[in-house]
């Protein structure tokens, strides 16, 4: 495990974390006054499942996910506390409450029986982050190539890309916040990059969006 | 930088893709009847040309998929992007397809007999 941030070294070995990650607080209020410019809150409670089926197989996915998954590429559906992500043709990313996962999945075996699909629980490959405040947008642009204006990136968009080398997902989720998700193996790195960036807007960690 | 437009993304930066080299080569049957050397040239060469060139380009760190384009090597302009298992388009596109002198090789013609015994017909794409 990674040590926290404010702690940069456990057992005496050094941390592969750079001194910038430790020097950065959790908190760093917006030096202008204000609100923080960026708040990063960690998604908890929820499972990730990552589905490749042919389109026939999506349509029969409706009656049991609650809304239509996105025929569109680069689109999110929602429903409630659910998203489905567009992640390529045959491809979409499920997010669902964490203690529906064990239903959700012997529900769509069900449904689906020997048809021709591949779901793949990711919840622990992926971490998921709720991006808010009104700097967010500045914050991002300084590492990544996305257009992300809401006259481009609307509500209800979703995009791959990359968020200073990392491969993230963005979707444009609220007319406030963007989720981010990224590789819970980046997601340290990811995190330390968003504080340095917004250093000058001022930034809060929170534990759950 | 180039912005390339990926067929499901749209235009995204160079910096999402990754470029598969030389497009519309054609994989010889496991039971063909091309000489070492014709196999070779289709294994080993790859075309370099100065002026429009098709390639395979893939959307790495958007959706992953494949795709093709037609870039001229000397300006970068695109000329097209196309599917997989399409063939381009354009005019210029569509001459420097046939102009390869793929169309003409052993390798490619290997690729394209296929016997009913071992291949299904829907998979002569080509
Ligand atoms: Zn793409």
């Amino acid at each position: 495990m990674a040590s926290s941030n404010s702690d940069n070294t456990s057992n005496g070995a050094p941390d592969a974390q750079t001194p910038q990650a430790s020097a950065l607080p959790e908190i760093l209020p917006n030096p202008e006054g204000g609100a923080a410019g960026i708040s990063i809150a960690k998604v908890a409670g929820r499972t990730l499942i990552n589905l490749r089926c042919e389109d026939n197989i999506k349509a029969k996915l409706e009656a049991l996910f609650g809304t239509p998954l996105p025929a569109e590429p680069n689109k999110v559906a929602s429903m409630g506390t659910r998203r489905a992500i567009w992640l390529g043709p045959d491809e979409t990313l499920l997010m669902i409450e964490e203690e529906q996962e064990a239903e959700f999945m012997l529900n769509l075996k069900a449904l689906l029986g020997t048809a021709h699909y591949a779901a793949t629980p990711v919840s622990d490959a992926i971490k998921i982050f709720r991006l808010g405040g009104t700097r967010r947008l500045d914050v991002l642009a300084k590492g990544c190539a996305l257009d992300l204006h809401p006259a481009s990136f609307k509500q209800g968009d979703c995009a791959q890309s990359m968020l200073a080398h990392a491969a993230i997902t963005l979707a444009a989720d609220t007319p406030d916040s963007l989720l981010l998700f990224c590789r819970t193996s980046y997601s340290d790195y990811v995190t330390s990059w968003l504080k340095d960036a917004a250093v000058e807007y001022g930034y809060i960690l929170l534990d759950n969006a | 930088m180039l912005e390339i437009k990926c067929p499901y993304c749209g235009l995204r930066d160079e910096e999402e893709f990754g470029c598969g080299g030389e497009a519309h080569i054609a994989r010889p049957l496991a039971d063909n009847p091309i000489s070492d050397k014709d196999f070779a040239d289709y294994l080993f060469y790859r075309d370099n040309p100065k002026g429009l060139f098709l390639e395979r380009w893939r959307h790495s760190a958007g959706c992953r998929r494949w795709f093709n384009v037609a870039r001229d090597t000397v300006s970068h302009q695109i000329l097209e992007v196309y599917p997989m298992g399409a063939k381009p388009s354009t005019k210029a596109g569509r001459a420097a397809y046939e102009a390869s002198w793929r169309r003409q090789s052993p390798a490619e013609a290997a690729a394209r007999n296929i016997p009913q015994k071992t291949r299904k017909t829907s998979t002569s794409k080509r």
